[in-house]
């Protein structure tokens, strides 16, 4: 096993070098960080040069590169190109409120998701089956930053102006009121609410189709009928045999799918204007920032690899039939 | 006496309790498809009595399996259905009866073996943790307490390094002892009737032997009777006390196993009992193959589902359905217009049997 | 799970029973259910038209492409005429559904939007189909190195999620449909790919494929004559929903600023633009989402009525 995980680790070195360079190579053509002094007539050529020499505009490409390679590895982010905020405490920042959403969606999502897979697919051919795959199909066809925006009409305008509220219920924009000092809970959840609940729509839809698919194949399956025909209680027989079978590609389908939720973050945090890692990226990348774009696509991309092993061993641990092979 | 089982110390079967075992009378079983209404099992009717071998038998399709599914109230719903009939089992209806007295009865009292012992047992639990768990859904026991039964039962189907092999997952098991390990979670609670659904069919021949001899082991051992349902002629001969023959969803010969293999009435029988001549008859004119294929459980024929693949079918067999009539005994029942006709046995010649016929009809 | 991604799991809308062969349940083929007779496509056909939905989709799609087509003819203006003196109106009955900032009208850009939007989900899913359907027949029938090395580089991009990647490869585009219609492409070839090379692996070592060796076919006429017609009805069903897909991540780029630039109309960027003055005048945002939902839906919808048609995994016995 450990073996496995330490082979694994090796062969994604090479991975995230050649997206470092793709990114670099990329970003580095298509920006030029001192564009905005250049049309400002107070600075002279000679100190654009010398603003150059210090970003370390005026060496090649390749050097550059591995003179930002080497200070990456080193932990040397440095701060980023448009602002003097050090790179590794932006992105630090955005990490931790990126979490608290990313999770509290992700969890939100599977919670509801799973549950109505399995409804769905005990109770086949019901009302509530019906409702429930037709609503994972439109909520699926759904643009899911056109839905963030209806939200924010919807709480931020409508509700407001319907039910005469001095301010909404569940607010549209930021993390917490702002100019308010110190930690409120409730004003935070309020804050919260939408755009997780948005990250969770695709999410749920996704996974209770998911579920309710493994579901009704472990249903019909043999060893479901065994149980039963040994006498065990229907609720007991769905659960011990149903869920635990079904959830084996399901837990290992999520593992791999919260690696890449930074990707989901992207565009619910630049609507709701949650300072996350998403709305970080988005920055970046229109700015051309490429001081905080490569560490966070690295971040980004180590966090996929690292879940995608842990979705491996996962399924290792959950079904016993892989485990020597 | 263990609080698990109420086994006897001592060997032979039980003395049989008055009257039947299990009474399936008028049993139907339609399924609802794409298609229409498939007749699975169509009004069929017969006895399990304390004991006793009986073998279901008949080709694929015929509906053995759905009897046995429908006895033990497996059959899926909404797709299946049982429409009509009674299955008493000691007097009392199991169909009229609360699912949760129907569950107590499943595994306790009535217990099925299956025929595919790989994709029966679940592959994510151990072995010994599946036999546990049909103890703990009948008795107040200990997990620990019953685990050390289920040990105890592996060890009497005759698989070796009980315990260790407890901890093992069913993959670990060859087909043969996956087969055994199900038999001993079948007869975990020493049931009354075991349905055995063709358990040799997914293994290899050298190890079918070996699994009829632990099914007839255990039967000798604890006394219970044992439905088995196979395809497979040459299993029921050693093996079976009394065997019905069902075609098409229809039940169309009942005997006891001598009487099926010494005199058997119904030509389809003829067919399936196969190619050996008999020493002491003429030699048969006719394949014993049967050629066609059996009617689709659609829209059966409302005459004899053999006709169209029986070499003496008559236009009455056509036009009319052969009820089950009593050959020889009452204990022998078969569904064929001329099954009480001098002479009708297998090997017949088609001139002498036309004329016998004719005289039949008229 | 990253938006815009394909779902590739064969669940059907239907809702009809699955009922697998579990011992003693009749399958589709015990109950001797013969289709008299009928060609595969006639199969085929058959089976779509009882997908209402899917038909219906399709009807409703026409008409969009049709009004995409047609957009110079019917729109009531231009895309970027501006009426500096009607900035910002409500739908009325100058502009049916409104105008924006500068005064330009809603309904024909989003007319004209639906062309770029339709142009380029339909680009998208032509090319990436037959790059992915080429590069996974290849690696799926020679294997060896090739197969190597379309796994590897598949795997590679499988680790970075698909948004980022677009978003930094995009910036080295112009912003013009043509760019944006290679850089999606680029990428979303590979799942098809994948899943092409898995069927034509399966396939390869069927019989009839070596009875055709056996009589001396050569490789490309297996390829074309037999292996590819049985991979068109999972190619067709992944190609309709790559469509959506890529609409939808079109839509997300042009949204995030990254896709189409102004003032080429498109969906997204004008989701884009209406989103600062949505407070006061919802209908810039309302219209142009409404239009990606209908289009995605049907989209899907057509894409699952495809899939029960051509998937031959499926067994189904309706219950």
């Amino acid at each position: 096993m450990l073996r496995f995980v330490l082979r694994r680790a090796l062969f994604s070195i090479p991975l995230l070098l050649i997206a470092s360079v793709l990114v670099f190579t990329v970003i580095h053509l298509t920006t030029d960080p001192v564009a905005g002094l250049r049309v400002n007539p107070r600075i002279s050529p000679a100190d654009m040069e010398r603003y150059r020499h210090d970003l370390g505009l005026d060496r090649s490409g390749p050097q550059q590169y591995f003179a930002w390679l080497g200070n990456f590895v080193q932990g040397n982010w440095g701060t980023s190109l448009f602002s003097s905020i050090s790179v590794s405490s932006q992105i630090r920042e955005a990490i931790a409120n990126s979490v608290v959403l990313g999770v509290t969606g992700f969890a939100l999502a599977l919670l509801l998701g799973l549950g109505i897979g399995v409804i769905a697919a005990v109770r086949q051919y019901s009302v509530f089956d019906y409702v429930a795959t037709s609503g994972a199909f439109v909520a699926l066809s759904v643009p899911v930053f056109w839905f963030a925006l209806i939200m924010q009409l919807v709480f931020g305008v409508y509700l407001v102006q319907w039910l005469h509220l001095t301010e909404p219920i569940l607010f549209t924009a930021g993390m917490s009121v702002p100019g308010s000092a110190g930690f409120d809970l409730v004003d935070r959840l309020r804050h919260l609410a939408l755009p997780a609940i948005v990250l969770a729509v695709q999410l749920v839809a996704v996974y209770s189709r998911y579920m309710r698919a493994s579901m009704l194949e472990v249903l019909g399956s043999d060893y479901l009928r065994t149980a039963r025909a040994k006498g065990v209680r229907e609720r007991q027989v769905i659960v011990n045999h149903g869920m635990r079978n079904a959830l084996i590609p399901i837990t290992t389908q999520a593992a791999i799918d919260f690696g890449s939720l930074a990707a989901g973050l992207i565009a619910t945090e630049a609507i709701f204007q949650w300072p996350g890692m998403g709305a970080l990226f988005v920055r970046a990348m229109n700015d051309g920032d490429y001081a905080i774009a490569l560490p966070w696509v690295m971040l980004t991309m180590a966090f996929v690899i690292v879940f995608n092993l842990v979705a491996d061993i996962l399924y290792a641990v959950l079904d016993p039939r892989i485990r020597y092979a | 006496m263990s609080p698990v089982t109420r086994e006897r110390d001592s060997r032979g079967p039980r003395d049989p309790a008055t009257g039947t075992l299990l009474e399936v009378e008028d049993l139907t079983t339609i399924f609802h498809t794409e298609a229409g209404t498939v007749h699975a099992v169509d009004r069929v009717s017969f006895d399990v009595r304390p004991g006793e071998v009986l073998a279901i038998v008949g080709e694929s399709g015929c509906g053995k399996t759905v009897t046995a599914l429908s006895i033990m109230g497996l059959i899926p719903r909404p797709a299946g259905e049982i429409t009509s009939g009674s299955i008493r089992y000691r007097g009392k209806d199991m169909l009229r009866l609360h699912k949760d007295e129907r569950r107590a009865i499943r595994g306790d009292r009535i217990a099925m073996v299956f025929q595919d012992p790989l994709t029966a047992l679940n592959p994510v639990h151990k072995v010994g943790t599946q036999i546990a768990e049909l103890i703990l859904a009948h008795r107040d026991v200990s997990r620990k307490e019953a685990w050390r039964r289920s040990v105890e039962l592996l060890k009497l189907v005759g698989i070796p390094n009980a315990e260790e092999r407890a901890r093992q997952y069913p993959h670990h098991f060859s087909g043969g002892m996956r087969q055994r390990a199900m038999i001993a979670m079948a007869i975990a609670l020493d049931p009354e009737l075991l349905i055995a659904d063709e358990p040799t069919t997914a293994l290899d021949v050298t190890v079918q032997a070996q699994i009829l001899r632990v099914l007839l082991d255990v039967r000798e051992r604890f006394g219970m009777a044992i439905m088995l349902i196979t395809h497979d002629l040459g299993v029921v001969a050693g093996v079976a006390d009394r065997v019905v023959v069902m075609y098409a969803g229809k039940k169309i010969e009942e005997a006891d196993v001598h009487t099926l293999y010494g005199n058997p009435k119904h030509p389809y029988t003829w067919g399936l009992l196969g190619s050996t001549t008999r020493v002491d008859r003429p030699r048969l004119e006719q394949l014993a193959q049967i050629p066609g294929a059996p009617p689709s459980l659609l829209s059966p024929p409302p005459a004899c589902r053999f006709a169209p693949r029986c070499a003496y079918a008559q236009p009455l067999c056509r036009r009319e359905y052969p009820e089950l009539r009593p050959v020889s005994s009452t204990e022998h029942v078969a569904a064929c217009h001329f099954a009480d006709l001098d002479g009708w046995e297998p090997g017949l010649q088609a001139k002498e049997l036309a004329s016998r016929q004719e005289e039949a009809v008229s | 799970m990253p938006e815009g991604t394909i779902d590739h799991s064969p669940i059907p809308l239907g809702g009809a029973a699955v009922v697998t062969t579990a011992e003693g349940t009749p399958s589709a083929e015990a109950l001797g259910l013969e289709e008299h007779g009928l060609s595969q496509r006639a199969l085929a056909w058959r089976r779509f038209r009882r997908h209402k939905l899917a038909m219906a989709s399709l009807v409703v799609l026409a008409l969009i492409g049709l009004s995409a087509v047609l957009a110079p003819v019917i729109s009531p203006y231009g895309f970027s005429e501006q009426h500096l003196d009607q900035i910002l109106q409500g739908p009325g009955t100058k502009h049916l559904i409104g105008t924006d900032t500068l005064g330009r009208d809603e309904l024909s850009r989003v007319l004209y939007g639906g062309r770029i939007s339709l142009l380029v989900g339909l680009g998208v899913a032509f090319s990436a189909g037959v790059l992915g359907t080429l590069i996974g027949a290849a690696a799926g029938y020679y294997g060896g190195r090739l197969d190597n090395a379309m796994m590897r580089l598949t795997d590679l991009f499988l680790a970075i999620p698909l948004l980022v990647i677009l978003i930094v490869a995009s910036r080295a585009t112009s912003g013009g449909v043509r760019d944006i219609v290679v850089v999606l492409a680029l990428f979303l070839w590979m799942p098809l790919a994948r899943i092409v090379r898995g069927v034509f692996m399966s396939l390869k070592e069927k019989e009839f494929v070596e009875a055709a060796r056996a009589i001396g076919a050569s490789n490309s006429r297996i390829i074309f004559r037999h292996l590819l017609p049985n991979t068109l009805g999972v190619i067709i069903v992944n190609v309709t929903l790559t469509v959506a897909a890529a609409i939808l991540l079109e839509s997300l780029l042009s949204f995030l600023g990254f896709g189409i630039q102004p003032p080429t109309p498109s969906w997204g960027n004008m989701l884009q633009d209406g989103r600062g003055l949505m407070t006061i005048a919802g209908w810039l945002v309302w219209f142009p989402g409404l239009a990606i939902l209908l289009t995605i839906l049907c989209v899907n919808f057509l894409g699952d009525g495809l899939r029960d048609a051509l998937d031959p995994t499926q067994r189904r016995v309706r219950a």
